[in-house]
């Protein structure tokens, strides 16, 4: 009986437990989900334990195995996609073929000399690189989508969900996430059931497309906090209504006070929060869209009625 | 890791073989709307005769809604017949229809109806709707998580079609309560950090029935651990075997295996107008 416990427990801990390996982060330039795909499974070669390229921040995390791969070999094999690591640069004819949408802004050729030449100064080249990516990444623009008229766009988003703890619950989250079209990456938290979003550029963002998901998924949302850029300050107060990047929003119980810059905004609408919050919020307005979630003739905004409302607070 | 390997040990000790458990019995929760899976279970037993015989049952599940479920599943044994055939087909159905999720809980209700075809005999006493017998079954089951804990409970009337036969100078039952209580437990990971761990399960169930047009029962208490992978894929291995009981039944005890794999979001939404 006991050897066969015994042999069990070996054979989960080799599951469980892998071998001794390196870490490291490196630089890689890239636009979009496609870009993310593609770029994590040139950097999978043998040695190659994990491979997860952030896209907001533009690092791939690698875990390797030193004794059969560098990170350079691994940045050799990205640049051979079309992309450019911190590094190397990838061949223009390769990323002359690369998708539209993963055409990214290339690493300033300024910043750095690296070239694969380079091979023979990796350490030397990453130091520059590091200091030298900023360029591109201060002028990267389509990290967020694109601004309204007013220059305010919509960046990312939180999502906090109820009602699981496993993980394949969680999976099931983040597959519905990803089906959603605006979304560009998910960052799964599996410990705190939450979601870090960014969206895509170019496109609308749809705060019930991602509730729908959670609820879809088999799930409830707890919070969905969203991430807003407002390059042109806006005045809020309470009850206040307008159009932010094509959306309808109804600031709730929130101080006069003007909003620039990234701001965490929360959307407090039925199944956005626990229903016991919802209906504490109810009994503070008088504005009947927030129990419809829909503009009536209460709402401040003219010749939009019946259209979408989203109730929010700071 | 010392604890694993109490758990195993615990669990294990219970026989040698170890057996697969979610073939049993269904929470409250559904699929994931438009999402499916492929079930394989396999049930081992050795029969009072001293007959190994097996059962083999593939299934495919599929999330109609985030709330309907329904599956359909084939069972090929050798357990009436001396070869392995084609034996019995179910329809299987489940509406959720009470939830409250909170941070890491939920309680969660819902109903389910089965239809069982089976080309068998009847032979036994029991009323088993996976495989043995023809008939319908209908129920409710009450689901409750905390954090890593899951409990389950479920109630089902089961109606067997085909049961003509004599056995100990009397007909056998057709009417039953079909009751369960489980207990699930998540031992490991300790601590979430990707997608690709593999988690480890336990789960300990009470499966009991009550003949009503005979006053026949048993009740089994069924232990199994549960891997699952990549966070789609599980793998079931459980044992199950009689605490008490009147009934004339194949066996009294038996081994289950269990591999179950979730597809996401295989089936297309419609395009919905985004507001």
């Amino acid at each position: 009986m006991k050897y066969i416990a015994l042999l069990l427990s070996a054979l989960f801990i080799q599951f469980t437990i892998h071998a001794q390996n390196s870490e490291t982060t490196i630089k890689v330039w890239g636009n979009c989900g496609m870009c993310k795909k593609v770029i994590e499974q040139s950097a999978k070669a043998d040695g190659v334990v994990a491979a997860n390229w952030d896209m907001a921040k533009k690092e791939l995390a690698v875990v390797y195995d030193a004794s059969k791969i560098s990170s350079l070999k691994v940045q050799e094999q990205i640049a051979a996609a079309g992309y450019d690591t911190e590094d190397l640069y990838a061949p223009d004819s390769v990323y002359a073929q690369l998708h539209g949408c993963c055409k990214y802004d290339r690493k300033a050729k300024t910043t750095t000399d690296a070239t694969p030449a380079d091979k023979e100064a990796p350490a030397k080249s990453k130091q520059q690189n590091r200091s030298g990516a900023v360029a591109p990444a201060a002028t990267n623009t389509t990290l967020h989508p694109v601004a309204d008229a007013n220059g305010n766009v919509f960046t990312g988003a939180m999502i906090q969900a109820s009602g699981l703890t496993c993980a394949l619950c969680s999976n099931a989250i983040n597959d519905a996430l990803e089906q959603l079209g605006f979304i560009a990456s998910i960052e799964p938290d599996l410990n705190t059931s939450s979601f870090l979003v960014t969206f895509k550029p170019n496109t609308t963002v749809s705060f019930d497309a991602m509730k729908d998901a959670v609820i879809d998924a088999g799930f409830s949302v707890a919070s969905l906090k969203v991430s807003a850029n407002f390059d042109q300050p806006v005045k809020v107060e309470k009850d206040k209504h307008f159009t932010f990047h094509g959306l309808n929003l109804h600031f709730m119980n929130d101080e006069e006070r003007e909003l620039s810059g990234e701001q965490w905004i929360k959307v407090i609408d039925k199944n956005f929060i626990a229903t016991k919050d919802f209906k504490n919020f109810s009994k503070t307005t008088t504005f009947g869209c927030y129990e419809t979630g829909v503009m009536a003739d209460c709402c401040q905004i003219s010749g939009k009625k019946n259209q979408r409302i989203y109730h929010i607070t700071l | 890791m010392r604890k694993l390997f109490f758990i195993a040990t615990l669990f294990l000790s219970y026989e040698i073989q170890a057996q697969e458990l979610y073939a049993s019995t269904e929470p409250a929760s559904t699929l994931p709307a438009r999402s499916m899976a492929l079930k394989y279970s396999g049930k081992f037993v050795k029969t009072h005769t001293g007959r190994f015989e097996t059962r083999h049952m593939p299934e495919v599940k599929v999330g109609l809604t985030k709330n309907l479920m329904v599956y359909g599943g084939a069972s090929f044994s050798d357990m009436f017949s001396s070869n392995m055939r084609w034996e019995s087909a179910q329809m299987y159905a489940q509406y959720r229809f009470f939830s409250q999720d909170e941070m890491q809980k939920h309680i969660r209700m819902a109903l389910f109806a089965k239809g069982a075809y089976s080309r068998n005999k009847r032979v036994y006493e029991d009323i088993n709707l996976s495989g043995d017998v023809a008939g319908l079954e209908a129920g409710i089951i009450l689901t409750q998580l905390w954090h890593k804990l899951a409990l389950s409970s479920t109630l089902g009337y089961a109606n067997a079609f085909n049961n003509n036969t004599i056995i100990n100078n009397m007909v056998t039952p057709s009417q039953a309560f079909n009751y369960s209580l489980s207990g699930g437990y998540l031992v490991l990971p300790k601590k979430y950090t990707s997608y690709k761990q593999t988690n480890l399960n336990v789960y300990a169930e009470f499966l009991g029935q009550q003949t009503i047009d005979r006053n026949r029962y048993f009740i089994d208490f069924a232990p199994a651990i549960q891997f699952i992978f990549h966070s789609h894929t599980k793998l079931n291995l459980g044992y199950r075997f009689e605490l008490g009981g009147n009934m004339e039944r194949m066996s009294n005890n038996l081994w289950l295996i269990g591999v179950d794999r979730t597809f996401l979001n295989v089936i297309k939404r419609k395009p919905k107008v985004v507001h």
